[in-house]
């Protein structure tokens, strides 16, 4: 078996492309620590499930991954390379944290298409297949500020994965969406699994939780109190 | 990649702005109904008023104000209101962007400094817009009026708008050097150039203050400016009364523009230091 030159063994003995590695961090915002000495190994091919109540840290876990804020303490490491002194972000990473918000004036289509205009790897193809995915229409000219919040937390979702990261990032994906949504995100996340990505996942349902994570941590007042791997309990 | 994100910026913080546009063409159409008005009741002919007129009105600001028991500070409000209204224009969108999707685009690029020279160079190319907006409408209007279309300065206008006061002002008459039509530089370059100055320093307070916090400071060196006559009070530039071209002891163009070019870089340099080390969160915890 041949591997690629980025793969890495990890402590578990799997073979992965990507890896993120949080080292005793914190983060302490306005005089109280909102993220207490956490150390994670994640890795490619898995989805790992952060549980919590509201407040317990999860966002401010993920902002910290995506390099939007600084541990006050610790490190974060992406691929073997510290974020804020190797890179400044994570090379490929797309994200959906807290409310999604969109250009009001553009369709759905057209707010993906100005998205990824920036990076400039997907194609039309991709955006269109993203917004079907998550079950949109691609020609519809509705604009985003017409949108019900399902419609817009479905578009969030869209702009996470329309470009394929390495790792995909989902704060309460299940957020506003009815029974279908819910299984629309499963299917996304499986199939972000599938290829490959990264997938980090927020969610205050257990059930949902528990189908798609190959880990769950729990949060509590920032400390990792807990985790379940595949089936196991906390 | 700074080529996308400027492109990115433009449609997202431009482009899709195209509604404010009409308020622009509405504030200028309404200081050339007012210079209209002005000619009218001074029965002057409207062959005689030229493009430059208009402009040299509409941005003439207020003469060098000097405090007097008997002379109150009269506010400039349509000046203000032409200089106030691109601060407020830019104020929002970075901020904005930041907590919807512009997190994903920054992280796409992968560079704070990029990010932060986009949004300058956005903030440079909104005032710049705004500007030819506003000479356009007075183009048009000094075109469907039958003014002369010169950017010339015609002695009548200068009279109306200089003179009146210089008669109003007892301690102003004496400081007036002899008139000269040819400001194009103090009329077309300085006014943009002092609000790009005012944008980026707005954009940079922002990012340590918040944004209502940044615009009151900069509207409120813009009308510290009308009270004051001070080179490092740069609404003063934009105060096209207040030139040395006017004034004995006006701005002095050269002297602006390294003032304001100065000004700009730090504005630039010390925003891309703070962003930086700015902490991307919520909107909630970002205004605490």
């Amino acid at each position: 078996m041949e591997f690629c030159e980025e793969e890495t063994m990890d402590i578990r003995g799997k073979f992965m492309e990507h890896t993120i590695e949080l080292m005793n961090v914190t983060k302490t915002i306005h005089k109280k620590t909102v993220v207490d000495s956490v150390s994670l190994l994640l890795s490619s091919k898995e989805v790992t499930g952060l549980m919590g109540i509201n407040g317990s840290g999860k966002t401010m876990l993920m902002r910290l991954i995506t390099g939007l804020i600084r541990p006050s303490k610790g490190t974060v490491k992406i691929d073997g390379k510290e974020l804020h002194k190797d890179i400044s972000f994570p090379e490929s990473c797309g994200l959906l944290l807290e409310n999604p918000a969109f250009v009001e004036s553009y369709s759905g289509y057209g707010n993906l298409e100005l998205l990824t205009s920036v990076k400039g790897v997907a194609t039309k193809e991709d955006i269109r297949n993203t917004i079907l995915l998550v079950g949109l229409n691609p020609d519809d000219k509705k604009k985003y500020r017409k949108y019900s919040l399902g419609m817009k937390q479905r578009l969030g979702i869209a702009a996470a994965v329309v470009e394929r990261p390495d790792i995909v990032i989902l704060d309460e994906p299940t957020n506003s969406l009815d029974s279908d949504g819910v299984e629309m995100v499963k299917e996304v996340i499986k199939e972000q699994k599938k290829r490959g990505a990264l997938v980090i996942l927020a969610c205050h349902d257990m059930l949902i939780l528990r189908e798609l994570s190959d880990i769950i941590y729990k949060i509590e007042n920032g400390v990792i109190v807990g985790s379940e791997e595949a089936g196991k309990n906390l | 990649m700074f080529y996308r994100i400027f492109l990115y910026d433009i449609r997202k913080g431009l482009l899709t702005d195209y509604k404010k546009a009409g308020i622009v063409v509405a504030v200028c159409a309404a200081f050339c109904i007012q210079f209209i008005q002005m000619r009218l009741n001074a029965n002057l002919d409207f062959s005689t008023a030229s493009f430059g007129d208009v402009i040299f009105f509409g941005l003439s600001g207020m003469e060098k104000y000097k405090f007097a028991p008997d002379k109150p500070f009269v506010f400039p409000a349509l000046w203000t209101l032409i200089t106030v209204l691109p601060m407020f224009f830019v104020l929002y969108y970075p901020y904005y962007d930041l907590l919807g999707f512009g997190k994903n685009v920054l992280i796409q690029v992968k560079s704070r400094k990029v990010w932060w020279l986009s949004k300058c160079a956005w903030v440079t190319s909104y005032i710049i817009t705004y500007f030819l907006i506003v000479y356009s409408v007075a183009f048009v209007i000094s075109l469907f009026m039958g003014f002369s279309l010169s950017t010339e300065i015609t002695k009548a206008t200068y009279d109306m708008v200089v003179i009146s006061s210089a008669e109003e002002n007892i301690n102003m008459g004496s400081n007036l050097v002899s008139f000269t039509g040819s400001m194009n530089l103090q009329l077309f370059v300085l006014p943009a150039l002092t609000l790009i100055t005012l944008g980026l320093l707005q954009m940079m307070i922002s990012l340590v203050t918040s944004p209502i916090y940044s615009f009151l400071i900069s509207s409120g060196m813009l009308i510290s400016s009308a009270y004051y006559m001070n080179p490092f009070l740069i609404g003063n530039y934009c105060m096209v009364q207040r030139s040395n071209l006017i004034l004995e002891d006006g701005m002095n163009f050269e002297v602006g523009v390294v003032i304001l070019c100065g000004i700009s870089l730090f504005s630039v340099l010390a925003g891309m230091i703070i962003f930086e080390r700015r902490e991307i969160l919520s909107k909630a915890l970002a205004d605490e």
